[in-house]
């Protein structure tokens, strides 16, 4: 995603990262009890993991969070007017890639005038799943994030989840 | 199993096919928002929640968040008005 958002920063888009719950708490990153402990664990995100992009840190009660759905890599490309152009259920830079290139081509058919109307469009992405990353990070969050980590997959095991 | 995957398209709710609707039993849920424990599974209603509203062509709320580097309270139309703006969400965990 920093290589993405370091390509199309130039070409005129704005790169925001909402700073929620953590998602897989342990002893190193516990879940947030006060703003002061998220601001600090928004700081470790950016200054540990090299984040480049713009960090917004949602409050304590996750009301950004609650407003645009509650998982936790949600995706969404916003254009004038806050109209939302589109989402996805988990971030995907291959496809969101393409959406800004599109997004291109429709600023290049604005400007030459071209007629254009909205159209409603879905997709199914295919997100790679690169697991041995996750569990490499989830194992820096401390022992309980793992345990927790290995309860999750034997239930989805039992409960395949709907989504990716 | 990917959702809509061993499916036609008769049989999918409205919106998409995911198993929430499917399900017996009510997925779990998380007793708070800033949870102790990684749980899987309350992913699934909210999954489904995510489904059924925000979405693509409509407006999204106008929200206000603390920017990080300098501590200004911001707003999403702050930079709607100059950009096209990626709006990624996620956690240092």
């Amino acid at each position: 995603m920093e290589a993405l958002a370091d390509a199309y920063r130039p070409k005129g888009f704005e790169f925001l990262f909402v700073f929620t719950r953590e998602a897989h708490p342990g002893e190193n990153f516990p879940r947030h009890t006060s703003m002061e402990q998220k601001i600090e664990h928004a700081r470790a995100f950016r200054d540990r993991l090299g984040v480049q992009r713009t960090i917004l840190v949602d409050d304590l009660e996750g009301t950004v969070h609650h407003a645009f759905g509650l998982l936790p890599d949600m995706c969404y490309v916003i254009g004038r007017r806050n109209r939302i152009l589109y989402r996805a259920d988990w971030t995907n830079a291959d496809a969101l890639q393409m959406i800004l290139d599109y997004q291109l081509t429709r600023s290049e058919q604005r400007l030459s005038n071209m007629k254009v109307g909205p159209n409603y469009c879905e997709f199914l992405g295919f997100r790679p799943r690169v697991w041995d990353k996750v569990v490499a990070h989830i194992h820096g969050n401390g022992p309980q994030a793992v345990e927790d980590w290995k309860a999750g997959l034997e239930y989805w095991n039992q409960h395949p989840p709907s989504h990716g | 199993m990917l959702y809509g995957e061993g499916r036609t398209g008769e049989q999918l709710p409205p919106v998409a096919g995911y198993r929430f609707d499917l399900m017996t039993e009510p997925p779990p849920e998380y007793p708070e928002y800033n949870y102790p424990n990684f749980l899987a599974g309350p992913d699934e209603a909210e999954w489904a929640d995510f489904q059924r509203r925000m979405r693509v062509g409509t407006t999204a709320p106008d929200f206000e968040a603390l920017r990080l580097k300098d501590g200004a309270t911001v707003r999403l139309s702050d930079y709607t008005g100059e950009s096209t703006v990626v709006l990624e969400f996620g956690s240092y965990t």
